[in-house]
Formats: C-alpha cells, structure tokens, sequence
C-alpha cells in the first residue's frame, strides 16, 4: 500500500468542445472520452490545442462552445477552484514567497482542514515524493527537479479526481526528465486518479500513456493505445510525428514497391494492392540493409551516430529512405548496398492511410480500430485495477 | 472522414452519449454571454482603478481648464474667489483675451525669464543623464566597490529633503561658504561662489535629480543581457565601445525617460531657484509664485502656468520623437 | 543581487596593466568628485550646526556650541511644525494606498476599457511642471473652501505620490507570473484569497518602494503646501523657507538636520534593499 490515499478517479467526456482565438478555432471540436483512472496524454506540436484544450478541462478557459462532463455533470460553468481537477505546470509555480510545507498545504488551509490532518498529510505527501525534511525550504532553495516533486505533491494534496499535467517535465534535463516521469506513472497508477497528460514529446507519450490523442491544427487526428498509434498511424502526419517514417512514390508489385526509376524493393509481410501510385511510408527500422559485395540499388548519403545504433540516410534515383541499423554499418559513405523492407504503409495524396492490412484481418478500414484492439485496451485497464 | 469516426467512435464509447445528442451549431445565449465575460476586466477592481482618475480630475484636470479660462479673462464661475483678491486684470469677452499674454511676452525681463528657464532645465537635463549613465554602465561592465559605493552615494540626495539640500549647497557654494572661504585660503577671493546664479540653480538641480535618474538608469541597464555585451567584447569592442555602441542603444528609451523626466521637474521646481537663484534673471517657477502671492496677479501668474505647460509639451515632443523612431529602428 | 553581480563579473575581463592604472585613476577621480559633490555639503551642514562662528576665510569654526540646538528645540513654532509633518504625511501616505493600490491591481493584471486613460492621465499630470499645476489648483481650492486647510495641503500633497503608487506597485502586479495565480485558483482560492495570499505578498516589495518614495516626496513638499496651508499649516520644509531668509544660518542648520532625521533614518534602514527593490520595481519592458 502505498502512503497516499487513493483516489477515486473521475470519468472525462468531452463534446464538440470548440475555442476561437480571434478567427482562429485553437480546438475545433473535439470530442472525446476518458475512463476512469485512465492516463490519457494530448500528443501534438506546438499550436496544435492540447494547451487550450487542458485549460479549458481545468477550468482556466471557457470554451465557445460544446460541453466537458466530469462524471456526467457538466463543468463549463464551474469556476476553477470548484474543479475537482489540479494542475501541474510547466514550470514557475511554486510559490516562491510560502515554504514547501505551506505550498502543498495551501489548498488544505483553504479548505479549512484541521491543523494536525495537514501536518500529517504534508508528511505522507513529501514523504511520497522523496522531500521529506525540505519542509521549511523555499522554493528558490530547490533544484528543477525538486520544485516539480513539491508542485506534484500540492496537486495531489488536493486528491483531485482528474490531475492535468502540462508539459510538467519540459523545463527539466534529459535525465531528471525521465526519472521523474517514471516516478509520476509509478505514482498515478497507485492512486489511481485520471490523468491527462500534454506534451510534444512522443518517447513521453509513448512511455506513460493508456491511451494518446494526436491533434492537429485542434482537430483529433487519431486516438489509440500507443502501440496501435505507433504500427497502424492513420494519416502521414500522425506517422511521422510519432517515430518517423521515410516517403516514397512508386507502384505496388506482386513482391513489393517499384520505385520510380524502376528499381524494385522486396517488402516481406504481405499488403494491400492498390492501384495508381499511392504515398509509401516506411519507418527506418523496418528498412533492413545488407551489404552486397560493393553492388546493390541503393547509396549510402549520411550515417549519424545515435550512440547504441546508427542511422543512415540512403538514396536510390530521387528517393531517400533512412533506416537504423545497428553499430555495425553495412557500408560507409557513397557504399552501395541492397535494401529490404519489412513492412509499409500506404497514403493517399492528401495523406490519409489506405486500406492497411498487415495481414491482421480484424483491422477494418475506416472504420476506426477494430474489436481487437478495443477489447485489449479494456484489457490493460482491467490489469491495472 | 477519418477525423470524423474517430470522434463518433469515442463519443459513443462512453455509452450514454449517442450521436442523437443536439449540439448547437451558433453557441446559445450562456455561452454567449460567457464569451462576453471572458478576457480579464476584473470586474470591481477595474471600476476602484478610476478612483485615482477622480482626483486627478478634481485637482488637475479640472483646475487647468479654469486657469486657462482665467487667463484668458473669464473671472466668473470658481474663479470669482480668486479674482476678486486679483489685481491689475484684464477681463476677456466671447473666447477671451490675450491680453495677459502679450502683456507678459512684451516684457523684457519675462523674455529673460523664459530663456534663462529654459537654458537652466537644458543643461540640467543632458548633465544628469552623462552623469546617471556613465555611473551605471561602469558599475555594469568593470564592478567595484568603489563604483558600487559611488551609485550609493547618488542616491543619498533622494533622503535629503530638498529644502534642505537647496539651503545646505547655497551655504555651501555662496559667500563665505565652504568653497568661497576654500578658495580664499587659496588665495584666490571670490572664484567659486555660485549661489545666486544661474550656475549655482543648475549644480543644485542636478544635485537633487541625479538620485531618481541613477534608480531608473540602473533598473535597465540590470535588465542587459550578458551575452549581448560578450559577444561585443568577443568581436574586439573595448569598455568604451561596448558602453557607447551596444549598451546605450538598448537603453534609449531610458535615456529619453531620464532627460524628460529631470527636463520637466527642474522647468516645474520652484524651492531650488527661490532659495538659491539669482533674483534676475528668476526662473519661471519663482516668477509665477511671486506672480501670484507677492503681486497678486493670479491671471498673470497663469499666463506664466501656461508658458511653463507650453514648455513641457515641448519635452513631451523631445519624448515622442524619440520612442517613435525606435520603432523604426525594430 | 548576488546573481547581478556574479553574471556582471563575466563581462569584466582582465584588462592589460596600463589599462588597469587608467580605469583605477579614473575611478578613483570620479569618487573624489561625487564625495566632494554630494558628501562634503552635507558634512558641511552639520558643521554649521554646531558652530558658534566662522572668522572669514577659515574653515574652522570659532568654537562649537549647542546654543542654536536650544534656541531650535525651545520655539514652539518650530515644534509645530515637526508635529505637522510627523502626523500629516503618514494620512497622505495612507491616502495614497486606499486610493492608488486597488487602481495598481486592475492596471497591472486585466484589461479593462479605460485602462489606457486612465495610465495616460496619471502620467500626463506628472509631466505637468508641479508648480504651474499648484498654481492653476489654487482657484479649484479656493472655491471648495480648502485653502488653509488641513485638507487642502493633504490633497496637495496627495498628488505627487499617484504616479509612484500607481505606476510601480502596476509593474509590480504584472510580474507575478500567470501560472502562480492559476496554482492558486487550482487550489481552491477564490479572487480575493489569490489577492490575499499570492498576489499581495509578491508584491509586496514594489509596495515597500512606492510606499518610500511616497513618503519622500511628501514629507519634502513645499512648494504646494506653502501655497495652500500658509500661514496656518507650515510644515517642516515650508518652515525652512523662511528661516533661510530671516535667522542666522546656523540656527537654519539646526532645523536642517532635525528635519532630516526622518528620511535619512529612512534610508539607513532600506538601505540593503534600496537597488534590489528599485531595480524591479522600474523595469520598464
């Protein structure tokens, strides 16, 4: 058991929630729901809404229009510290005139709690998060790392039902970074309150998230497990914004891609066949090289070390292909060498997937995600309770 | 379309939401409303941030216009209290008069007045402003106690009252003061006294001003970046370089802010000439007190008022020209 | 502070020797200049206060004497005055915060209509030459019957500390970051807890500086409270004006340094504070 109460998380359901900046809708409505002790992350680039939208589900912004239920009851006109929500900010929000202990217990004071249950509950909470004996620091006397441990203990001081966390580990180096956020998964799924997580980094979106939302230009581009986001994107934009992913135009064959310059590409798991030339996606570790004797379709332009692999940009006529292989470089600069794939994904001009199989048949087109993956997520849900 | 199932299918995921659920397409009257209310006016606070507006009214605002109306010979109204202990006035009908302001500007020793006014606020000005900045940017790019004590010292001025400090540099630079009697000892009789000139107005001016150019000079030149000025030295730039090239630039709008602001209070000041200005040529603030208390002129006193206001907005021009062209410049 | 001065030291690099001796010279001349020019006068002051007489060119009193101290300390007029001045700037200063620090509020966190007047009338009457605006007030209190008044000289004084307690204590509340306030409201802090609590006390060092330059300007007013409280209502520094003129210059001296003793007692006390607090408080981008 662990030292903080757990919390009973809130289900979140958004309808056609819509937010004009000036002439510019910053989320165009979006609908979505999130279950019950649920972490959910809001993956996009900057100007993409996952801000607005989070503030919006905070309380800190009206929307225009559409309605956000927390638990079937509609919020929008709940004022901020009505909210059983609590934030976690980017950065610069301790308050730098009130000690650790007074920070987190700020919200308790308000709420008029007895004296000795906030002495207790400021224990367990810094206690929790490793700063047990910082209670009568200031703010300025605490690294990054350490404000950000005391910011979370205040917003779980709260017992919020829904904590929204706004690229909370962005201002943090490589290191803490990580540490820090496995501590917060770790954290969030022994208290068990929903969690909505905004951020532009899909290693984080990837590592934390029951499920991601990738918006663009405030529109919902795709939702999924991160697994499902990750193998079957549904639009280039979302394929090369998580992980990344070559483009190539040619034609389909019985064995796999025909380059324009008529240099064909075995691809080994099998695809749909699609007429005309559609868009070729394939990500650099699907794209296998082997070194052929000094002969092969495709040079070697650029090698960049990654440290425990490397990746290498490749050309063939006006195509370019990158791939990871691993320290061994099958090849060096301007080498020749053959190149396999192992598997595509194929788009539309405008850049929508096209009928993707894999050769799993339960994935339907158009249709959204199939039964499979539908009955997997309630399955990592249910093993997370 | 993509977008949309994606949508249809997470709505309907929650169960109880189908897609029969109306949603307005022009948001209703709440959201309307709430639409309205949004932005941050701050409600009752905004309305208490008049409060200060309301005095201004009562006290400036209000009491110009009626000192314009005054020099211009309406007695009528608030004014009467005023007019009926006036003398040697010169009563306007329909818009008014100018009288009063010929009669003034026709005066030699007014001219005089306004020349010695404005030499005496020019110099101060530009005087106050080498001094602020040079004290600042030496302090920014070579510190040392010696500078840091020195910025101290500039500001010590600001906690002596300033009647005092006019009585205390009148003694101290007039007959038989501290620098008269110095000089004497030197054996050179009556080479430094300064009191009852325009020279002694103007070291006393500067002496008061500097301690609030020094203040405002710092806050900027703290606000600098470190890298700018590296960079500079890195390309080979000297301190003085640095200082006058990179530094000043960025410091324009404080520099015109310290000269108009030194600029105005000297035009404005009236304890500092009265006490250690010479008794002709007076400066304007002397002049329009006398004016008004000793000779009881009060519509001639505010054709003085208005000259001392015309002068200002000359300054406020000085102050405009020079923040608009740093527009340009971005 | 310490931030200021350990990054300024990165742009300081060593100079070459003859370099070195040039700035140290330099330094050392501008320091004599500011000691003479500032410093001395002052030490002269008190001098004068303690001395019995001077024989003409020599700077070394006759001898010392207390006289002027007892003469000073035994006018009940002079007395007056000092009770006036101890009691009538606190009201002012006090005026000054009721009225100008809820104005400060909404200029420096919303938007408001009006906002834009309302900075440019506060400003716009601070660039006014104070004595032409006492001048053009007289008639306006003259007519509210405030002349010679106690009120008259409190409003008048009143006015020359708007622009400070405006204008600063604004920057002041628009520094507190967004994200401090948003915290808060998380928190359960409704409008006014996120005043009492968050806002107030950080910006409480802009409203310490305000508060001293409001003080000061105040306390040194002469020229409108000459105006308008003579004869009745002759503060310490309006009472200066006419000592000058009329009283032996040591006697003057005297009353000097005791009307000092406030704002000096002033600065000896912020003095740590003084650039730390001015510097934020100024900042104009």
């Amino acid at each position: 058991m662990s030292t903080v109460n757990e919390i009973r998380g809130s289900e979140l359901v958004l309808e056609e929630v819509t937010k004009i900046f000036g002439t510019v809708a910053a989320v165009d409505q979006v609908s979505l729901r999130v279950a019950p002790s649920e972490f959910l992350t809001l993956l996009g680039p900057s100007g993409s809404g996952k801000t607005t939208l989070l503030r919006m589900i905070g309380g800190f912004l009206s929307p225009n229009s559409g309605r956000i239920l927390i638990d079937g009851d509609d919020v929008v006109d709940m004022p901020v510290e009505r909210r059983p929500t609590a934030m976690l900010f980017q950065q610069l929000s301790l308050w730098p005139h009130l000690t650790v202990a007074r920070n987190v217990s700020f919200g308790l004071e308000l709420r008029r709690r007895p004296k000795e249950e906030i002495a207790q509950k400021v224990r367990d909470l810094l206690g929790v998060v490793g700063l047990s004996g910082f209670e009568d620091r200031l703010p300025s006397q605490l690294s990054g790392g350490q404000q950000q441990r005391v910011a979370l203990a205040r917003a779980l001081a709260l017992e919020p039902r829904i904590l929204l966390l706004d690229e909370p580990f962005s201002a943090l180096d490589t290191k803490l970074r990580i540490e820090l956020r496995t501590f917060v998964r770790k954290l969030q799924r022994e208290v068990g309150t929903t969690t909505i997580l905004v951020t532009h980094d899909q290693e984080e979106a990837l590592e934390l998230s029951d499920r991601i939302v990738v918006l663009r230009d405030g529109r919902v581009e795709q939702i999924g497990e991160p697994t499902e986001i990750y193998d079957l994107p549904k639009t280039g934009f979302v394929a090369e914004f998580l992980g990344s992913m070559s483009f190539l135009t040619g034609s389909l064959t019985a064995r796999g891609v025909r380059l324009e310059n008529g240099v064909e590409v075995e691809v080994q798991e099998p695809f749909d066949h699609v007429a005309g030339t559609p868009q070729i996606g394939v990500r650099p570790e699907d794209v296998l090289v082997s070194a052929n004797e000094g002969s092969g379709a495709f040079v070697i332009d650029r090698i960049t070390r990654k440290g425990y692999f490397n990746e290498i940009w490749l050309s063939c006529g006006g195509a370019t292909v990158g791939a990871y292989v691993g320290r061994e470089v099958p090849g060096s600069i301007h080498s020749r060498v053959d190149v396999r794939m192992r598997k595509i994904h194929l788009f539309t001009e405008s850049g929508d997937a096209i009928d993707l199989d894999n050769g799993n048949a339960s994935v339907a087109v158009g249709g959204g995600p199939g039964e499979q993956s539908e009955s997997e997520r309630a399955e990592v849900q249910e093993t997370r309770r | 379309m993509s977008k949309q199932s994606d949508d249809g299918r997470a709505v309907t995921e929650g169960g109880s939401l189908a897609s029969d659920q109306p949603v307005a397409k022009r948001p209703s009257r709440r959201v309307r409303r709430r639409m309205r209310t949004e932005g941050k006016r701050g409600g009752l606070a905004s309305t208490l941030a008049f409060l200060p507006l309301i005095f201004l009214a009562v006290f400036g605002g209000i009491p110009i216009v009626l000192s314009l109306l005054l020099m211009l010979g309406h007695f009528g109204g608030p004014n009467s209290a005023v007019a009926q202990l006036g003398q040697g006035e010169i009563p306007g009908r329909g818009i008014g008069t100018l009288g009063a302001i010929t009669q003034m500007f026709e005066s030699h020793s007014y001219q005089q007045n306004v020349i010695a006014t404005v030499i005496v606020f020019v110099i101060t000005g530009i005087a106050v402003l080498i001094i602020a900045a040079t004290l600042t940017l030496w302090q920014r790019l070579r510190p040392s106690r010696a500078m840091a004590t020195l910025q101290f010292l500039a500001v010590v001025p600001l906690f002596i009252p300033v009647v005092i400090a006019s009585f205390t540099l009148w003694t101290f630079w007039g007959d038989r003061g501290f620098t008269d009697s110095s000089a004497a000892l030197l054996g050179w009789s009556h080479a430094l006294i300064f009191s009852g000139k325009l020279q002694g107005v103007i070291l006393a001016e500067v002496w008061v001003s500097l301690p609030f150019a020094v203040l405002l000079m710092r806050a900027g030149v703290s606000t600098l970046g470190d890298s700018s000025l590296d960079a500079a030295r890195d390309a080979g730039a000297g301190l003085f370089t640095v200082a006058l090239r990179i530094a000043l630039p960025q410091l324009r709008k404080e520099c015109l802010i310290v000269f108009c602001f030194t600029a105005v209070g000297v035009l404005g000041s009236f304890t500092v000439p009265y006490i250690i200005g010479p008794s002709n040529p007076l400066m304007l603030g002397v002049d329009a007190v006398d004016t008004f208390s000793n000779y009881n002129q009060p519509q001639q006193a505010a054709v003085i008022g208005f000259t001392i206001f015309a002068l200002a907005g000359l300054i406020g021009a000085i102050y405009a020209i020079g923040s608009r062209s740093r527009h340009v410049n971005h | 502070m310490s931030i200021t001065s350990w990054t300024s030291r990165s742009v300081a690099r060593p100079a070459s020797g003859v370099t070195k001796v040039a700035v140290r010279v330099l330094e050392a001349i501008l320091f004599l200049a500011a000691v003479f020019f500032i410093v001395v006068p002052l030490a002269w002051l008190v001098l004068l206060a303690f001395a019995k007489g001077f024989t003409f060119p020599s700077l070394k009193p006759t001898s010392f004497t207390l006289q002027w101290w007892h003469t000073v300390l035994n006018s009940p007029g002079l007395l007056h005055s000092v009770f006036l001045s101890v009691t009538i700037t606190p009201v002012v200063v006090a005026l000054s915060c009721l009225v100008c620090l809820p104005a400060a509020y909404a200029i420096g966190r919303f938007e408001f209509p009006g906002k834009r007047l309302v900075l440019l009338s506060i400003f716009s009457i601070n660039a006014f030459p104070r004595i032409s605006l006492y001048i053009a007030m007289i008639p306006m209190l003259f007519a509210l019957n405030l002349m010679g008044t106690v009120i008259g000289v409190v409003v008048v004084q009143f006015i020359g500390t708007i622009l400070f307690m405006t204008w600063i204590p604004a920057t002041g509340f628009a520094s507190v970051p967004e994200s401090l306030v948003d915290a808060a409201r998380d928190a359960g802090a409704n409008k006014f807890q996120v005043f009492w609590r968050v806002l107030l006390p950080l910006t409480r060092p802009s409203i310490a500086v305000a508060a001293v330059l409001s003080f000061l300007a105040a306390f040194d007013e002469a020229q409108g409270t000459f105006l308008v409280g003579a004869p009745n209502y002759l503060t310490m520094p309006v009472r200066m004006y006419s000592l000058v003129l009329d009283y032996p210059v040591q006697f003057a001296a005297v009353f000097a340094v005791v009307l000092s003793i406030p704002s000096v007692t002033l600065l000896i006390l912020i003095r740590k504070h003084l650039f730390a607090g001015t510097n934020a408080a100024m900042h104009l981008r």
